[in-house]
């Protein structure tokens, strides 16, 4: 069974193509990115996905279900948005709540604050946090339900080297333990070393699917890769 | 539906309320100074005008009640969209109906508490209300539900039109208060205007208040909220779903939150 399978969806705002017929499949245990430029629609494919937007046509499966009519699914799932939330929320209390909403308990909260390496931000509120904590304790968030499925959209956009390094790492281990992880980024470096497959998207359409280990192959580098497809 | 999910969002906007001091103030502070302002003007009036004072008092009263539960469910609204949470929300699984619910739950939880100490002050400074407390009780009950009737018609409007709209969680209920005429007697306004006050959400209630304060029968405008609030309800409920769809549909709902 796939872990998302999207078929021939299209999305239009005010009459213009945001997705045009994307088709896309990824395996369950997949480090899986999507890259493409600004404005090419990785966001709406992603909050298409999470049952943000509706589609115009065409299918989203998640796990083998479909996440509009079969709600529950989503609760396999879990985001990492670009915009994080800005809550004025103790740490511990705005994971809490969403732990209630899940069903897990304080201890998990209190696992992923350990794992994290974040315990000492608990009783800190969200406005004094800076970029990279917000960022682990959008993923601390995003970790609570245990989920089968990660997305993520520009997980480490504005952070620092070490942070980002920090996060990569957390990320490379939960896919080792068989976390599905779908993952969208401008950052070259961050897809080289987290994607195993990559899917480029321009002006909505999915121009190429391929493995990256083939791409850097056929390319030489990334940033070859992004120039031919994104001019 | 889950009950465990609703508990855990009124559970997680006690938090957020709590964490909102803007909020407190709203709660307690606007309401209780006004009832207080308006309770020496009773006194003041009660000398010469009998019951008017105490008519202002209590309308106040209403007036700051169906304000406090209407804005808190679309406030907490509001603030998932100020603090790019919706997202996050509804991905967990939860329904739409839930997400209502679980704010209407609150409000009308805080609201109570808002409502017992405008009572308290209004009892303990200005004039004894425990006789018509049971009258007095079945116009609150019609005042809460037309209120959240109120409340869902907002959000549904607020999902349609985006959220430079956030305004109208504080500013919509002066619209229908304005045409229910709170204060003054319908039959003293022209016939068109009675037929407009009659088919606001509190146009009946309000009358129904000053009758009982003036001795008069208020069944008939009991009657007459229930209809009219019902009637909103139908049409509350189509535009809720209509406008979550809607912004789902239009992308309004990704970038309102």
């Amino acid at each position: 069974m796939l872990a998302i399978e999207i078929e021939n969806l299209y999305k239009t705002f005010k009459g213009s193509f945001s997705l045009s017929n994307v088709n896309l499949e990824v395996e369950k245990g997949e480090f899986f990115a999507l890259l493409g430029p600004n404005g090419s629609g990785k966001t709406t494919l992603i909050h298409t996905i999470l049952t943000i937007l509706i589609p115009d046509r065409g299918s989203v499966r998640i796990l083998g279900k479909d996440p509009f009519k079969e709600k529950e699914v989503l609760q396999l799932v879990n985001y990492v948005p670009a915009e994080k939330p800005s809550s004025h929320l103790k740490v511990k209390d705005f994971l809490n709540c969403y732990a209630r909403l899940y069903g897990a308990s304080s201890r998990r909260v209190e696992k992923l604050l350990r794992d994290l390496k974040i315990t000492y931000l608990k009783e800190s509120e969200g406005w004094m946090l800076s970029t990279g904590e917000v960022s682990k304790v959008a993923l601390a968030k995003a970790l609570l339900n245990e989920p089968k499925i990660l997305i993520l959209d520009e997980p480490t956009f504005g952070l620092d080297p070490k942070t980002k390094k920090e996060i990569h790492s957390y990320l490379q281990k939960l896919n080792k333990k068989g976390t599905t992880i779908f993952f969208a980024s401008h950052d070259m470096v961050e897809v080289e070393r987290l994607a195993k497959r990559i899917a480029f998207i321009k002006n909505g359409k999915i121009l190429n699917v391929e493995e990256k280990n083939k791409i850097l192959r056929k390319f030489k580098s990334l940033e070859n890769y992004w120039l031919r497809l994104g001019r | 539906m889950k009950l465990s999910r609703i508990k855990a969002l009124v559970y997680r906007d006690y938090l957020i309320f709590i964490k909102s001091r803007w909020r407190w103030l709203e709660l307690f502070y606007f309401p209780i100074t006004s009832i207080i302002i308006w309770g020496f003007f009773a006194i003041w009036t009660g000398e010469f005008a009998s019951e008017a004072g105490k008519l202002a008092l209590v309308i106040n009263v209403f007036w700051s009640y169906a304000y406090i539960v209407q804005s808190t469910i679309n406030l907490s609204i509001n603030e998932d969209a100020w603090h790019s949470e919706a997202h996050h929300v509804f991905i967990t699984g939860i329904g739409k109906w839930e997400y209502l619910l679980g704010r209407i739950i609150f409000s009308l939880l805080i609201s109570s508490l808002n409502l017992v100490f405008m009572l308290l002050v209004v009892h303990l400074f200005f004039f004894n209300i425990a006789s018509i407390i049971l009258q007095m009780s079945v116009l609150f009950t019609l005042t809460a539900f037309t209120s959240v009737v109120l409340a869902i018609f907002i959000a549904g409007l607020y999902f349609i039109l985006g959220r430079d709209y956030a305004w109208l969680a504080w500013a919509s209920l002066q619209f229908f208060i304005l045409f229910s005429f709170p204060l003054s007697p319908l039959e003293i306004l022209p016939y068109q205007l009675q037929v407009v006050a009659r088919a606001m959400p509190y146009g009946n209630l309000f009358q129904g208040v000053r009758n009982i304060l003036l001795g008069k029968h208020f069944l008939q405008e009991v009657n007459l909220s229930i209809l009219v609030a019902f009637s909103y309800l139908i049409i509350s409920i189509f535009l809720y779903k209509f406008g979550f769809d809607y912004s789902r549909k239009s992308g309004k709902f990704a970038k309102m939150f």
